[in-house]
C-alpha cells in the first residue's frame, strides 16, 4: 500500500511538473528568441537557449514611435479607466447597500439586466459612432465603465460592515457623501485593491473594443500594436489568406526577433505585477463564488 | 430620558429620509453609462427589423419586418457559422470543462505546500494574458519553420515539418480547444480548490478507518463533495454555449479555416462592420442572443429543480 501511494505521488507530481513546463515554455521560448538572430530562428535552431545573440529586436522596438504611442495610450486607458470603473462601482455599490434607497429593487434590476442583455456588436457600434466616440480613446475608457459585477462585490462588502460605524456619524449630522468618503472608503482598502487590480489588468488587455472602436495609429493601444507586429501580414491583408500566412512564415517578412521582442515585452507588465496581486484575485474569485 | 431617546431616533430617521435623495447621486453616473452603452444599443437592435440607412438613423430607417431573418434562414453562411459556434463550444465544453477539475483533484493530492503553491502560481498566470499574446505564442509554437512542432518533427524524422496546423480546417478547432485549456485551466481550478478545502476533514478520517486508500478518497469523498460546484458551473457553461470567445478566434482565424473556424461573432464583425451589412448582422446577433437567453433560462430552471438557483 505504501509503495502504491509512493508511485501515485510520483506520477501525480510528474504530471503537474509537465503541466508547469508547458505553461512556462511559450514565455521562455519567446524570451530566448527575442535575443536570437533572425537567421538562427528561421533555421529552427532556437529552442531553449538564445543563438546568435543580438539586441536588434529591442533596438528596433525602441526606435518605433508607434510603440511609444501605444504604450502611452495603454497607460492613459489603464489609469483613467481604472479610476472611473472603481469610482462608479464603489458609489453604486454603496447606494445599493442601503435600504433607504428609494426604488432600490427596480434600479437594481436595471443594473443587473445589463449583465444578461446587450445590443450586440453592430447596434453598439452604431450607438458609439452616434455619440461621436468612434476612433477615440474615450470609447475604450467609457465602454464598460460601469462593471456591474464589481458593483455587486462592493455592495456585499459594504453590507457586511457593522451598522454602528455609520449610525454614530449620522447622529453627528454627517451626510452620506461625507460618510462614504471619510468612513467607508478608508476601511474598504482590501476591496479597493482587488478592484483596482481586476480593472487594470482588464484594461491593459483590452483588445476587442480597440479593434472595433478605434482605427487610426494615434489611437493604438498595446494589444493592437502586438497584433500589428506579430500578425503583421495577416493584419495588413485584413483577412489572412494562405499566401499571407505562409509569407508570415518566410524569412523576409520582418524579423522574428522583433516579433518575439514585442511578445516578451508586452507580457512583462503582467508578469511583473502578477506576484503582487495573486493574493487579491483568489479572494475576489471565491467571494464571487459565494455570492452567486 | 425615554422621551428624549425616542426623539433622537425620530430625528435621525427624519434626517436619513432627507438624505435619501443623495443616494441617487451615487447611482446616477453609473446609470448614465449603462443607458448610453447598454440600453441605447438594446434599442438599436430594432434595426434588425429595418433597412438601416446611416443617413436616416435608427428611427428614420424603413421598417422591413422579418426580411433579414428570412435572409438569415436561407443563408448557407449563417448556418455554417451557427454550426461552427455550436461545435467549437461543445468541444470546448467536453474537453475543457473537466480539465480544471482534474487539476484541482491532482493538486489536492500534493502534500508539499511549497510545490502546490508553485504549481498554482504558474498555472494561474496565463489567464492574465490577452488573447493577442496567447495567439502570438500559438503561432510561434506551431510555425513550421521555427516552432516547437518542427523541432519535434526533426527529432523523429530528421526533416523540418511543412505542416502549418493553423491553416488546416480539421486542426483549427482543436487549436482553439487546447489554447483555451492552456490559458484557463489554472484559473478555473481555483473555485474547485476552494470547494475541496471546505470539505470536513472528519469525513476523510472516517473513510481511512473504513480502509479507503487515496484513490478511494478522491473518488468517494472529494469528488462527491464538490459535485454541487461542478454541477452549477456545468449548467452555466451549457447556458453559454451560443456565445463565443471573439478575441481568441479573431486573433487566430484565417480564411483557410473559415469552414470550421468562422463563428457567429467573427462573421458578424466581418459582414457587419467590415462590409456595412448593419441590419442583416444585427438580425444574426439578435437570433444568437435569443437562443442564448432561452438556454440560460433552461439552465436556471434545471438547476432550480436540483435545489439551487444560479442567481
Amino acid at each position: 500500500m505504501n509503495k502504491k501511494t509512493g508511485l501515485f505521488n510520483i506520477i501525480n507530481g510528474g504530471v503537474l511538473i509537465i503541466i508547469c513546463i508547458s505553461m512556462l515554455y511559450p514565455f521562455w521560448n519567446s524570451l530566448v528568441k527575442s535575443f536570437s538572430s533572425n537567421s538562427e530562428i528561421m533555421r529552427g535552431n532556437v529552442f531553449l537557449w538564445p543563438k546568435g545573440i543580438t539586441l536588434s529586436g529591442y533596438f528596433e522596438l525602441f526606435n518605433d514611435a508607434l510603440f511609444f504611442t501605444s504604450l502611452k495610450n495603454s497607460l492613459y486607458i489603464v489609469l483613467s479607466g481604472t479610476f472611473i470603473r472603481l469610482a462608479l462601482s464603489l458609489m453604486s455599490g454603496y447606494a445599493f447597500s442601503k435600504d433607504q434607497l428609494k426604488h432600490r429593487k427596480i434600479l437594481f434590476l436595471l443594473f443587473i439586466l445589463t449583465m444578461f442583455f446587450n445590443g450586440g456588436i453592430v447596434p453598439t457600434f452604431i450607438t458609439v459612432d452616434k455619440l461621436g466616440l468612434y476612433d477615440t480613446l474615450w470609447a475604450l475608457i467609457l465602454m464598460g465603465s460601469m462593471p456591474v459585477y464589481h458593483m455587486i462585490l462592493a455592495m456585499s462588502f459594504f453590507r457586511q460592515l457593522p451598522n454602528e460605524i455609520e449610525e454614530s456619524a449620522f447622529v453627528d449630522g454627517a451626510s452620506f457623501i461625507q460618510i462614504f468618503l471619510k468612513i467607508i472608503l478608508p476601511i474598504s482598502k482590501p476591496l479597493i485593491a482587488t478592484l483596482i487590480i481586476f480593472n487594470a489588468v482588464a484594461l491593459y488587455n483590452l483588445f476587442m473594443q480597440a479593434v472595433i472602436y478605434t482605427q487610426s495609429p494615434k489611437n493604438f493601444v498595446m494589444q493592437t500594436y502586438v497584433r500589428l507586429k506579430v500578425f503583421a501580414a495577416e493584419a495588413a491583408a485584413g483577412s489572412g489568406s494562405l499566401e499571407t500566412l505562409m509569407m508570415l512564415d518566410k524569412e523576409d517578412s520582418g524579423t522574428e526577433t522583433l516579433k518575439m521582442a514585442v511578445l516578451t515585452l508586452s507580457s512583462i507588465p503582467i508578469i511583473v505585477v502578477y506576484p503582487f496581486f495573486q493574493k487579491f484575485f483568489i479572494k475576489g474569485v471565491t467571494l464571487g463564488a459565494v455570492k452567486s | 430620558m425615554i422621551i428624549g431617546q425616542k426623539h433622537r431616533v425620530k430625528k435621525t430617521s427624519n434626517y436619513l429620509y432627507s438624505q435619501q435623495n443623495i443616494l441617487y447621486l451615487f447611482i446616477l453616473p453609473g446609470l448614465v453609462i449603462l443607458i448610453l452603452f447598454h440600453y441605447l444599443p438594446i434599442y438599436g437592435v430594432t434595426i434588425a427589423f429595418k433597412n438601416f440607412n446611416p443617413i436616416f438613423g435608427i428611427m428614420g430607417s424603413e421598417w422591413v419586418g422579418l426580411k433579414y431573418f428570412q435572409r438569415l434562414w436561407s443563408s448557407m453562411f449563417f448556418w455554417r457559422v451557427f454550426k461552427n459556434t455550436l461545435v467549437i463550444n461543445l468541444m470546448q465544453l467536453i474537453c475543457g470543462f473537466p480539465a480544471p477539475i482534474i487539476l484541482a483533484l491532482s493538486l489536492n493530492e500534493i502534500r508539499k505546500t511549497i510545490f502546490k503553491r508553485t504549481v498554482q502560481t504558474i498555472t494561474y498566470l496565463p489567464h492574465f494574458l490577452s488573447w493577442v499574446i496567447v495567439g502570438g505564442f500559438v503561432v510561434n509554437i506551431l510555425s513550421p519553420s521555427q516552432g516547437l512542432i518542427t523541432i519535434i518533427s526533426r527529432l523523429f524524422t530528421g526533416e523540418k515539418s511543412d505542416l502549418f496546423l493553423l491553416i488546416e480546417p480539421d486542426a483549427f478547432p482543436w487549436i482553439l480547444v487546447f489554447s483555451s485549456i492552456w490559458q484557463s485551466v489554472g484559473w478555473g481550478s481555483i473555485i474547485y480548490i476552494a470547494a475541496i478545502s471546505g470539505i470536513n476533514p472528519q469525513i476523510y478520517e472516517a473513510s481511512i478507518i473504513d480502509g479507503a486508500n487515496r484513490w478511494h478518497q478522491m473518488w468517494y469523498v472529494t469528488l462527491p463533495s464538490i459535485m454541487p460546484t461542478i454541477f452549477v458551473l456545468l449548467i452555466l457553461r451549457i447556458g453559454g454555449i451560443m456565445g463565443s470567445n471573439f478575441e481568441q478566434i479573431y486573433v487566430l482565424l484565417n480564411s483557410n479555416v473559415y469552414s470550421t473556424g468562422d463563428v457567429i461573432s467573427t462573421y458578424v464583425f466581418r459582414e457587419g462592420l467590415g462590409k456595412g451589412n448593419y441590419s442583416y448582422t444585427s438580425a444574426i446577433g439578435l437570433f444568437q442572443s435569443v437562443i442564448g437567453f432561452v438556454l440560460m433560462m433552461i439552465a436556471n430552471r434545471t438547476s432550480k429543480r436540483f435545489g439551487r438557483s444560479l442567481w
